[in-house]
């Protein structure tokens, strides 16, 4: 009796203590040691999964030509899960999965922004991840810390592989060793797209060549958004938010935001000059936040004439869509400026166990011209393939619904062959900017000199390696 | 002689099956509680960003409280954390003061045998009601009625009702948010407050409340002699607890925001320190202002607890003890002088 009692007593104090334990080392082992959490991960689905045969070994790293999958489960952790549908689509349409594979994404966060805060956490859980999409304006941090991404080497993808991709996006995967560490599947090249039916009504414009005269640069752009206020009694603005004046005003700068520790405001200053006289006149509503309800809101609702879009908001089932495009009605056109906004990247995860898929994956939509063509006639996405965009615009094989019919790589092709970035940008980036667009919405009445001044502490608080 | 047997009973100790059963809880307190709370004051001696591996001794504190460090915008971090504790303040008195009057009043009401209240069960669970919804679906519910443009319920009637011509911004303006925020705090938590001083106040001696009455006093005098007077454990409890829970004053300020970024007039020290902490890789994070921030904190809140319970400490027991003190010195003076004398 007292024997029983205890043993009951010391098996429920050690499972209590080890719970606690496993709870700890978890953490501070996959940060230290990517191969002990590996291991970990791997045991742990291979349990969940009702296939056997993974459970066996798998630690040295595999050469690059001889790859596994040791786990069944390809994860690609992400926050950009309606892209990731359609290239789990195109992948299993073009037979390329391999057989028991099953593909997964894992959603970490609703935009770029919460992604790149909680990547962090997420990758060191010791959840099964194996590669995970990161965002230009804060990629840096995660390709130059080896404990959150290898290199592509691993999986046998070497910039040789990228021939005829845009330069820019292999510039941006390469770390400050050199050591290519992501790639992308699209170039992200921006344009103006615009609500035809409105701007027949209150513009008289018919077509898109008539209306890229009628914004062709700041000033027009300006002068056409006062003629819509008028004509519409300020019911309809001619950009939903400030957030998407700023991606085309910025980027088609290409200023970088921080010179070596130097925080820059000379665009931004420029910018919040403009945008204060498109608030005071009423041709942007500072109120509506980026990819809110109200943002989505304004296209559908007919109260913003149109937005300033990236490709991947082109495709089905993405922004122009949620936005009032499924109506047919929607036109693209290059807009004031050429820009590009964000643009994603594949990074490969040191605890990746699935190596074979994720080599498979990677290539077949980062380097492959065949399934990246497939994947931008199926999902609208401008893919990163020079060869692919352009057999797509020679042969004329792409018309989106969403844009009656339009062929948006005809008008976007220019401007990504046009994208530099690889020189601007810096892992502040995201951060800055979001400060920046926080104290701009916030403190819009006040002159453009505070706004900046205040930005800049917000700023530096943030941010102690910057100074002014 | 004792037997062996007899020897070995008396040497068994049960105490380590005591110590077996409490090891679980100090295990799990120690990992989880004691470790991170000694780890705090560590990374508060540590540095920012690419520093973040440095030892910067007492850089932190003097980059927050006095704008003096090693970054070039030690300044900026010091308006900040100032910033950020101003908010707390505002927000904590804003809706620590409504509430308490509120709960006050509501309690001496339900407590009242001569005020006869119909239906005093509904509102006391509907008045609690507000406390056990998450703070989460709370700012989901007041970002969507109080939306800052005319889409949403509440600028949408105020229009049409005439009452204001353009939307007010209830979610971005710098005052109005902060009334909103002590609106929704004082709401969340007034039912709570109540039922902790109902229950304060039914723990007084009815036979007071009689005797008064049979005396001739009146609501009022009963309210400030009796009821008030005898109810201040309760509110010194309540107030404490109000205090700490004040300066910890995250969920809604946090959340009560429309966008992907919080809201800067909101912040909070908790708030600041959440933002510092949270800014993905820890290339990109302040750990050292985060840690520095949250021991700033702690002792800010150890300082006003010992205040308080300083000013309600039971004066009649310290008089008494000083008496009896008093009384004991006198007798060692009058026994010394009185061995001289012999």
């Amino acid at each position: 009796m007292s024997k029983l009692t205890r043993t009951l007593a010391l098996v429920a104090t050690l499972a209590m203590a080890s719970s606690a334990l496993v709870a700890c080392g978890g953490n501070t082992e996959s940060s230290t040691a990517p191969a002990a959490s590996t291991a970990e991960s791997t045991a742990e689905s291979a349990a969940e999964s009702v296939e056997e045969s993974a459970a066996e070994s798998s630690e040295a790293p595999a050469p690059a030509s001889d790859l596994t999958n040791d786990d069944a489960t390809l994860t690609v952790v992400c926050w950009t899960d309606a892209d990731l549908a359609n290239m789990f689509d195109v992948y299993k349409d073009q037979g390329l999965l391999s057989d028991g594979v099953t593909l997964n994404y894992q959603n970490c966060g609703g935009n770029g922004g919460e992604a790149a805060t909680q990547y962090a956490t997420y990758l060191n859980s010791g959840d099964d991840v194996d590669l995970f999409v990161a965002e230009a304006g804060w990629i840096l941090n995660y390709i130059n810390d080896d404990s959150f991404s290898a290199p592509l080497s691993d999986l046998g993808i070497t910039e040789a592989d990228y021939g005829d991709a845009y330069k820019y996006t292999v510039e941006i995967g390469t770390d400050n060793n050199g050591v290519l560490k992501a790639a992308s599947w699209q170039a992200a090249a921006g344009g103006y797209a615009y609500n035809a039916d409105l701007a027949k009504e209150y513009l008289g414009v018919e077509d898109t060549d008539a209306m890229q005269a009628k914004v062709a640069d700041w000033s027009k752009f300006e002068a056409t958004a006062k003629e819509l206020k008028d004509a519409s009694n300020g019911e309809v603005k001619i950009a939903a938010t400030i957030g998407g004046l700023w991606q085309a005003f910025s980027t088609a700068k290409n200023a970088p935001w921080v010179e070596g520790t130097t925080i820059k405001t000379d665009v931004a200053k420029e910018f919040t000059d403009m945008v204060k006289g498109y608030v005071d006149n009423g041709y942007v509503d500072p109120s509506i936040e980026q990819w809110t309800a109200d943002w989505t809101n304004a296209g559908l609702n007919g109260k913003a004439l149109g937005y300033f879009y990236s490709t991947w908001c082109l495709g089905e089932g993405a922004q122009l869509e949620q936005n009032g495009g499924n109506a047919g009605n929607w036109r693209i056109i290059n807009g004031p400026q050429t820009f590009f906004w964000g643009g994603s990247w594949l990074c490969l995860s040191p605890n990746c166990n699935t190596k074979l898929e994720a080599q498979k994956f990677t290539k077949a939509f980062t380097a492959d011209k065949a399934t990246m063509k497939a994947y931008a006639l199926y999902s609208g996405d401008f893919a990163n393939n020079k060869a692919a965009m352009d057999e797509i615009v020679a042969e004329g094989s792409n018309s989106n619904a969403l844009l009656g019919g339009q062929d948006q790589f005809a008008v976007l092709s220019d401007v990504a062959a046009n994208i530099k970035m690889s020189d601007s940008i810096s892992k502040y980036d995201q951060s800055l900017k979001d400060t920046f667009l926080t104290a701009l919405k916030d403190n819009i009445k006040e002159d453009s000199d505070t706004i900046i001044d205040k930005f800049t502490t917000d700023a530096l608080a943030a941010n102690p390696d910057l100074s002014k | 002689m004792a037997s062996a047997a007899q020897r070995r009973i008396k040497a068994i100790s049960y105490a380590k099956y005591g110590y077996m059963f409490i090891a679980p809880f100090f295990l799990v307190y120690c990992f989880f509680q004691v470790w991170p709370l000694i780890y705090t004051f560590i990374l508060s001696f540590k540095g920012n960003q690419s520093e973040h591996a440095l030892w910067v001794g007492l850089n932190n504190y003097s980059t927050i409280l006095l704008g003096q460090g090693r970054a070039a915008g030690a300044a900026a971090s010091q308006e900040e954390f100032f910033r950020a504790l101003g908010n707390t303040l505002i927000l904590w008195f804003g809706n620590f003061i409504p509430q308490i009057l509120l709960s006050l009043l509501l309690a001496v009401w339900f407590t009242d045998a001569k005020v006869k209240l119909p239906g005093k069960g509904f509102f006391k669970v509907v008045m609690y009601m507000p406390n056990i919804i998450t703070a989460a679906s709370v700012a989901a519910l007041y970002v969507n009625l109080f939306g800052d443009s005319e889409n949403y319920f509440v600028n949408s009637t105020l229009m049409k009702m005439g009452l204001v011509s353009a939307p007010v911004a209830f979610i971005k303006g710098p005052i109005a948010s902060k009334l909103m925020v002590m609106f929704i705090q004082t709401w969340l938590w007034f039912g709570n407050t109540m039922i902790m001083l109902m229950s304060g106040i039914m723990g007084i001696n009815p036979s007071l409340f009689e005797a008064a009455d049979i005396d001739g006093a009146n609501s009022r005098q009963q309210f400030f002699r009796i009821t008030l007077p005898l109810l201040q454990p309760i509110m010194v409890y309540t107030l404490v607890t109000s205090m700490i829970g004040g300066l910890q004053m995250f969920d809604i300020p946090y959340l009560y925001h429309n966008g992907a970024n919080f809201n800067k007039q909101l912040e909070t020290v908790a708030v600041y320190i959440y933002y510092n902490f949270n800014q993905g890789t820890v290339e990109s994070a302040n750990y050292g202002y985060a840690g520095a921030a949250s021991i700033v904190i702690f002792i800010i809140t150890a300082i006003l607890g010992s205040i308080t319970f300083y000013m309600n400490r039971d004066k009649d027991a310290i008089a008494k003890k000083k008496q009896r003190k008093k009384a004991e010195k006198q007798y060692k003076a009058k026994m010394k002088q009185g061995g001289l004398t012999l």
